[in-house]
């Protein structure tokens, strides 16, 4: 556990000796993805939900809007 | 066709509103299929059935079939009656 805790980023990965990356790498698990559940709040009237493209505000997230999820904009 | 627009106008927004109920009726279903326990989604989710049934009942009488395989036609055949995309104005 602590050994993912403590977890090179991809930058230190670059700069480790190649005995202890392949070691990291053979240590790593399958990928395990995890989706929080998503809990109802309230929801857009159905002309608006049309318009954005989903009832649900929370996952009104147009691109280009949040840098954090933007590529190229 | 003679004030056309006016008859326009209002079935666009007839069927604007029908498409918006029938995206919040395909929203809450993906929503109840990870979540089948909410009865108050389920309740909202029914009624906006029953609400996009209305609207596609009165657009229907007013205005014609709206697809050509469900619904009983007039004659003449009214399908062809509907105008296509490029009539709109």
């Amino acid at each position: 556990m602590e050994y993912y805790a403590n977890r090179p980023n991809p930058s230190q990965m670059m700069q480790m000796p190649q005995q202890m990356y392949d070691q990291f790498m053979h240590n790593l698990k399958l990928a395990t993805a995890y989706v929080p559940f998503q809990y109802i709040a309230c929801l857009y009237p159905p002309m608006e939900g049309l318009k954005k493209g989903t009832i649900f505000p929370e996952l009104d997230r147009p691109y280009g809007k949040d840098p954090e999820y933007t590529v190229d904009a | 066709m003679k004030g056309g627009f006016i008859m326009n106008e209002k079935r666009d927004k007839l069927l604007k509103e029908l498409m918006a109920a029938d995206f919040t009726v395909i929203e809450l279903n993906l929503y109840l299929d990870t979540h089948p326990y909410e009865q108050n989604v389920i309740a909202l989710r029914n009624n906006m059935v029953q609400r996009a049934k209305m609207l596609r009942e009165q657009f229907e009488r007013e205005y014609g079939p709206l697809t050509s395989q469900f619904g009983y036609s007039g004659c003449p055949w009214q399908w062809i009656e509907s105008p296509w995309p490029w009539e709109r104005q």
